[in-house]
């Protein structure tokens, strides 16, 4: 039984070749390593070393050690994000999973509003952190509508503090609040709700809301977007400056809004980046997120429905260059990536997945088959 | 070396240079790694490109130099100061169990790097027990114990999860994928 199992795998290591122009992600080890090798056979072959390098390097092999030199920057990475905070069924409790095994290491209760009826079930709307320490949950019920945003700590171990009331913004009327979004700086809260739901709008249609909270003063400042919105993430820079927001449905495209713009319509005040039908007819945006220091967007493209492996791109926005990292990818969601911009996490139907964004490598991670669940915690978002 | 040794030397490494990188990564588990490991033996081949003219079969020639260089790094200090991670290396995204396809290939990087060989020269390079002893410079005797102490190795390692994975008990299949805003309203 063992060995047509073990044939599958090599023919699968074999068949992954990341190609010759691949950055390490191991190394300056391995230069020395290269180095050494190269002179101890210089010392046995001296005459023929420089005809051997120079036919070695031409045809690329060792090209993978002689480009490295990133440092052990992405094996860092891999670590920063220890624990996801996932839901799978939409509502209270929240699971503490590891992100290496999938293991769950905790329960987050979340609080029942005084005074609701048990069929005035609230609802998890979005899980947001900056630094996989400090974490905002939004909640909401649909009838009649509202939300509330609360706040908890997780320690080392993903045991969780106390769930309390976000003190800058603890509720929420007339909106269901789904996306979340910290800056890594803590100073902003990013969200987008919609009040145009089956409680929200019983005598007319109200408009939908992409707005950003100050955390230290509790202002918030929104803009209002078409009813019925399809907005489906929202990110920030660093500072909180930037406010970056995709549509999934229609005319699918990434904008961004400056903190600093007046209140009123999305559209009139920040600028369109990216369309998805730049990518192809009927093609849809699954999640976009900005940079820290504001200067690339990192989105994926997928055909509608889920038809079709997606693409993974990052985008310039000073040169609108626009690279495509990975392809195959079905759907995915963009859960957090390391600060040394090497890698992300996604959540895909199927699982975990690590993409490496030097090689364009997705990888599974144990434990994650088919159990993300519709809602995960994002962040922290920089690379 | 002369010119036109070069050049024939140029020609076929280029010719197999994929398929030497293919066996390398399916040994070492890590396509740096294996670029390393192929370098090393154009090297070789560089050195002795004679005896590679020589052979009968210059790609066994090629296969054998390769092999035995993985097991002769394995078995040196080098190789324990410059492994910088104990977990296995990325995999490429498939449909299938990948919980799985992660143990085996665990299982399988920790073999000791001649049964690795062993393995990979049975399994993946279709060499009958015969040729992998020449290969490996040993007797067919110690490829058959090679592969079966392998093989028994592996089952081994992957018995107790295979057991505990039963025991789990309600395990649950997991939740819907999640479209981005399909779970809304």
């Amino acid at each position: 039984m063992t060995e047509p199992q073990i044939r599958a795998l090599f023919s699968e290591i074999a068949d992954g070749d990341p190609g010759l122009s691949q950055v390490d992600t191991q190394l300056a080890y391995r230069r020395g390593r290269a180095r050494l090798r190269w002179q101890r056979a210089c010392a046995a072959a001296a005459p023929v070393l420089t005809a051997a390098a120079v036919a070695a390097v031409a045809l690329g092999v060792g090209a993978g050690t002689a480009r490295h030199g990133a440092g052990p920057a992405a094996a860092a990475g891999q670590a920063d994000l220890k624990f996801a905070v996932a839901n799978s069924t939409g509502t209270s409790p929240l699971q503490v999973r590891e992100v290496a095994t999938g293991a769950v290491v905790a329960q987050v209760r979340l609080p029942t509003e005084p005074g609701s009826r048990p069929a005035d079930r609230t609802y998890v709307g979005g899980v947001a952190t900056r630094n996989g320490r400090t974490y905002v949950v939004a909640l909401y019920r649909p009838d009649p509508c509202r939300s509330w945003l609360y706040q908890f700590g997780l320690n080392g171990r993903g045991q969780p503090t106390a769930v309390t009331p976000l003190r800058a913004l603890p509720s929420i009327a007339g909106a269901e609040v789904y996306d979340l979004a910290l800056s890594s700086n803590g100073q902003a809260l990013g969200f987008s709700s919609v009040s145009s739901g089956p409680g929200c709008a019983v005598r007319k249609a109200q408009p939908d809301h992409i707005g950003i909270v100050n955390i230290a003063t509790g202002q918030i400042r929104q803009w209002t977007v078409p009813s019925p919105s399809s907005v489906n993430g929202v990110s920030l820079n660093a500072n909180g400056s930037l406010l970056l927001y995709s549509s999934q449905l229609g005319r699918s495209a990434v904008r961004i809004i400056p903190a600093s713009a007046p209140p009123g319509q999305a559209a009139d005040r920040g600028r369109t980046v990216l369309r998805a039908a730049q990518f192809g007819r009927s093609q849809w945006i699954s999640f976009a997120a900005i940079s820290p220091d504001g200067s690339t967007v990192c989105f994926s493209v997928y055909p509608p429905g889920g038809g079709g492996p997606g693409r993974i791109y990052v985008a310039d926005l000073a040169t609108g260059h626009t690279r495509l990292v990975a392809s195959g990818a079905t759907y995915p969601g963009l859960i957090a990536s390391d600060p040394a911009a090497s890698q992300l996490l996604l959540h895909m139907p199927d699982g975990l997945v690590r993409l490496d964004l030097s090689s364009g490598k997705l990888t599974y991670l144990r434990g994650w088959k088919g159990s993300t669940g519709p809602i995960i915690s994002t962040g922290p978002i920089a690379w | 070396m002369s010119r036109s040794r070069d050049a024939e030397y140029t020609e076929y490494v280029a010719a197999r240079l994929s398929s030497l990188r293919r066996l390398a990564a399916v040994l070492c588990d890590d396509w740096q790694r294996a670029d390393d490991l192929v370098q090393a033996t154009l090297v070789r081949l560089y050195v002795h490109w004679g005896r590679v003219r020589a052979a009968d079969h210059a790609d066994a020639y090629a296969r054998a130099v390769l092999v035995r260089e993985f097991i002769h790094e394995r078995r040196s200090a080098w190789v324990k100061r410059v492994s910088l991670s104990g977990t296995v290396t990325d995999s490429p995204a498939t449909a299938v169990d990948h919980d799985a396809g992660l143990d085996l290939r665990a299982a399988v990087a920790a073999l000791p790097a001649r049964q690795r060989a062993t393995l990979v020269l049975r399994f993946y390079c279709d060499l009958n027990v015969d040729q992998s002893a020449e290969v490996l410079g040993c007797s067919p005797g110690t490829v058959k114990s090679q592969t079966a102490r392998a093989l028994d190795a592996v089952r081994r390692t992957l018995a107790p999860q295979h057991a505990a994975s039963l025991r789990q008990p309600g395990r649950r299949s997991g939740g819907s994928p999640h479209l981005p805003g399909s779970d809304r309203r």
